[in-house]
């Protein structure tokens, strides 16, 4: 009753105090409920593609770190070209390819027995199906894939790579830990531990520290190690990298070790 | 006495494995001289197998021959024989069992030891028991028969001690057998 | 209304925060499963260098840390003028040399012999930070050269993981090399093998009671599988148990206090409880068919053991307050030889399948099963060892038994026992 007495001078314009009353929660209501939907829907939509990011095949430290490297992968696989011209080939003129492709047999099977030739000749009319049937399944797989498979946020269009792949592969190269360091290896999908970088634009490791460590004495011993042996990058970085959260776990590992 | 020097040898290695590990134990400090302990032959440098013939346990008897030698099979009794991982009698089983009554009712005074077998497939310790329950199935149908359970005792030996020492189905269905030996 | 645009701009910032992708890399698998280890020759420090010694010394050690997993061995091919440095302490250490290499630890060492005494110094450094993680001084006499080794290698174990390793212990095993199946021990890596009895007759299936100094084994010496202990030490033995019928397959409890074996007075074989002496405490057991092999899970309250009650061989573990039993491997038609790891977190047993034993484990709860060798031969009996890193079985690929020492995954097998008659039943003593 106290709340309802206090809150009757601002809303004392209408002529029915409590109708404005209820008027007014029912607006705050509103607001505070749309502000949530905001906030949790712009959550959720900034979240969404980065979860939607396709993975990285690959990444190699031969690219040197750049401002803006090359978004994702323009061409068609190489494969897809190349096997396409080599299947009709074998389709339509078996015959022109037979000799070519087996030189030596055929001269074999022209000193054995007259006998072992229709036998030779079978063998070479399997190894063509199977042919046919390789250049059938290479051309299946060279379907255009729809997932790029260069660097997920790439836009730009620099040869290399962003700086933090390529500190990441550079620390993860120098990460060396056995699983059976671990105090627990079962428990090994769930050890993780984050670490606050920064690199200097000449790539020195000027700082880092432990935002949160494992239970694990040994893993946090292994990433000192590692992050020791990655105080230099072997590159400049086109940028400085300023307190990148780096978080180390297992469960790649813990993966494949299932 | 050939004992003796041995247990004192023995418990000189322990000493001087406890003065060691002691010397491990410490890191900064000198380690202790092992000058406090003469110095005995290691227990494992100077075990000569050939010229061991007494055990150096405290109840070191001179060792009889084996409980194998100990048993002479009967001529009259015949070894019956088991299907794998079994110990049920089959009926080639029975009928020899029923003949070996026969011999054991004529020589009343004759005691008998049931010995089970198993091949040498399966587990060590289950197959000692497999063996029993061999053995035991064999007593109780001769027990069954009328034979005084007293003159009958049963010991297992697994796969211990096999007829036919090879590793194929010949081998191993005569190896899965119970025999009977007198006891002296 | 001025209240309400602040609150909008509070949640909004809010969501700004929280969505804002702070620059983040994760990453979920080390670069490589191993640690390059730099293992330097051991270098004569006074006196007259001893090269046997020193290569002794070195295969003991690299033989332990090559079966522990942890490592992957630098070549020494490689190693620069550092390597025939003598550098006992952090600042006498080039790491730069040894950075240059991507060694991440660094072990050196001297020896010096001086009559029958040998002195040896061995140091593990960690490379990238450039210190000393651990070191120690040994003294003995040169026939322990192999015992020193065993006990650094534990010790680097002991710094890199907290756990010491168990390579100074000693292997238990039945051999029949003196012509009849005796108790023998031996080094875990099959040097220095010693028979302890002289029975004449059939011994069978050691184990360890927990102190490491007693054996329990079960023997015909007296015409009957009886059960007896023996202190490695004094030598001293004593049958325990001698009821008719079985007294086999004994295991001391994890605190000594009895033991559990299989025993077939009350003529059907079942599980019992013994005191250390072999007073009979309590029949565990009570189904119709074979109950053998018991295995005790580490805080003493259960049992692992072999049952044939419904039909073939199965695994089951009791519980020892309650006395409910359950099963716990469902898949194969013949399991058998259960040995709980002295981790408690699995349980290591042989399953028969096309006529060969190979080796699996379990957990105490029957999941997570997982086959661990893939023949040759019948691979039975494993026996983990004190640290439950590692499992020592019996073989007998290649028509003789031998053992074999393998990683708890089932990776890195190898032989060892030295050649010359069977063995087979291996225990493994708790560290010497």
């Amino acid at each position: 009753m106290t709340a309802v007495s206090l809150r009757r001078p601002p809303s004392g314009v209408h002529a029915d105090p409590l109708a404005g009353r209820f008027l007014g929660a029912y607006l705050v209501s509103l607001l505070l409920h749309g502000l949530l939907l905001f906030g949790l829907a712009g959550g959720w939509l900034r979240s969404a593609p980065r979860e939607d990011k396709p993975p990285v095949y690959y990444v190699d430290l031969i690219h040197k770190p750049v401002l803006n490297p090359q978004a994702g992968r323009p061409e068609p696989r190489v494969a897809a070209p190349v096997s396409t011209p080599v299947a009709p080939v074998a389709r339509v003129e078996p015959k022109t390819v037979l000799p070519s492709k087996s030189l030596p047999t055929e001269r074999k099977s022209a000193k054995v027995a007259a006998g072992h030739v229709s036998n030779a000749l079978q063998k070479l009319r399997d190894e063509q199906a199977l042919q046919q049937k390789f250049a059938a399944l290479r051309q299946a797989q060279a379907v255009p894939i729809e997932t790029p498979v260069g660097l997920p946020d790439a836009r730009g269009n620099e040869a290399g790579v962003t700086s933090l792949v390529y500190v990441q592969a550079f620390i993860q190269q120098n990460w060396a830990l056995s699983p059976y360091l671990l105090a627990d290896p079962a428990k090994m999908a769930r050890t993780e531990a984050w670490v606050r970088i920064t690199y200097g634009k000449g790539g020195r490791l000027e700082s880092f520290r432990f935002e949160k460590e494992s239970r694990d004495p040994q893993f946090d011993e292994s990433i000192k190690r590692a992050l020791a042996k990655s105080k230099q990058l072997p590159s400049e970085l086109p940028v400085r990298l300023e307190d990148i959260l780096v978080v180390f776990n297992l469960k790649a590992l813990a993966e494949l070790r299932r | 006495m050939p004992k003796q020097p041995r247990s004192l040898t023995l418990i000189l290695a322990v000493l001087f494995a406890l003065l060691l590990l002691a010397g491990c134990a410490s890191k900064t400090k000198p380690a202790t001289e092992p000058a406090a302990t003469p110095p005995a032959p290691a227990p494992m440098a100077t075990t000569d197998l050939t010229q061991q013939p007494v055990a150096r346990g405290v109840e070191s008897q001179p060792v009889q021959s084996g409980p194998v030698a100990d048993h002479q099979a009967v001529a009259g009794l015949t070894r019956i024989h088991f299907p794998y991982n079994q110990f049920t009698l089959d009926d080639t089983a029975r009928v020899t069992l029923e003949q070996n009554a026969v011999y054991l009712r004529n020589k009343p005074a004759e005691k008998v030891a049931i010995e089970g077998h198993c091949d040498d497939r399966g587990s060590d310790e289950y197959n000692l028991a497999l063996g029993e329950r061999r053995a035991v199935a064999a007593k109780n149908y001769l027990v069954s028969l009328g034979i005084a359970a007293e003159r009958l005792s049963v010991i297992s030996y697994g796969e211990e001690q096999p007829l036919v020492a090879a590793s194929n189905e010949e081998a191993w269905s005569k190896n899965r057998r119970a025999e009977f030996k007198a006891v002296r | 209304m001025k209240r309400f645009c602040s609150l909008l701009f509070l949640l909004l910032t809010v969501c700004w925060a929280n969505g804002a992708a702070a620059a983040e890399i994760e990453i979920s698998a080390p670069g490589e499963q191993a640690i390059p280890l730099a293992l330097t020759r051991f270098l004569p420090q006074t006196g007259a260098p001893a090269p046997a010694v020193a290569e002794e010394l070195n295969a003991a050690l690299a033989a332990d840390l090559d079966l522990a997993g942890l490592f992957r061995f630098l070549d020494p091919q490689a190693f620069l003028s550092d390597a025939g440095r003598i550098g006992l302490f952090s600042t006498e250490v080039d790491f730069d040399q040894w950075r240059l290499l991507g060694a991440e630890v660094l072990i050196k060492g001297v020896y010096s012999v001086q009559g029958e005494q040998l002195t040896v110094e061995a140091r593990l450094f960690d490379v990238p930070n450039g210190r000393l993680l651990t070191g120690r001084r040994f003294v003995g006499r040169t026939q322990d050269v192999r015992r020193i080794a065993h006990a650094f290698a534990d010790l680097i174990l002991k710094d890199l993981t907290g756990e010491a390793g168990p390579f100074d212990a000693r292997l238990a095993f039945i051999s029949n090399r003196s012509g009849h199946k005796e108790l023998w021990l031996m080094d875990v890596d099959g040097h220095n093998p010693i028979r302890l009895t002289d029975h004449r007759s059939i011994v069978l299936n050691p184990d360890f009671s927990s102190t490491g100094k007693e054996l329990l084994f079960t023997s015909y010496r007296a015409g009957n599988p009886d059960l007896y202990r023996k202190e490695i030490f004094s030598g001293g033995e004593a049958r325990i148990a001698a009821y008719s019928g079985l007294n086999i397959a004994g295991r001391y409890a994890p605190d000594n206090s009895a033991v559990a074996a299989t025993l077939s007075r009350d003529g059907d074989p079942e599980i019992y409880l013994l005191g250390r002496d072999g007073a009979l405490r309590k029949r565990l057991t009570t189904s119709f068919g074979i109950d053998v092999d018991p295995s005790w899970s580490p805080d003493g309250r259960q049992l692992a053991f072999v049952s044939s009650r419904l039909g073939s061989p199965q695994i089951f573990i009791i519980d020892l307050a309650s006395g409910a039993a359950r099963r716990l491997t469902a898949n194969g038609k013949y399991d058998a030889t259960p040995a709980w790891s002295p981790k408690g977190d699995r349980i290591a047993f042989t399953r028969q399948e096309g006529g060969r034993f190979d080796i699996y484990s379990i957990r105490p709860d029957g999941s997570d099963e997982r086959r661990l060798t893939f023949g040759p031969g019948n691979l039975e009996h494993p026996r983990w060892s004190p640290d439950g890193r590692f499992l020592v079985y019996s073989s007998d690929a290649g028509g003789k038994k031998l053992l074999m020492v393998m990683r708890a995954d089932g990776t890195g097998a190898r032989k060892v026992t030295a050649p010359g008659g069977d063995a087979s039943h291996p225990a493994w003593s708790p560290v010497w």
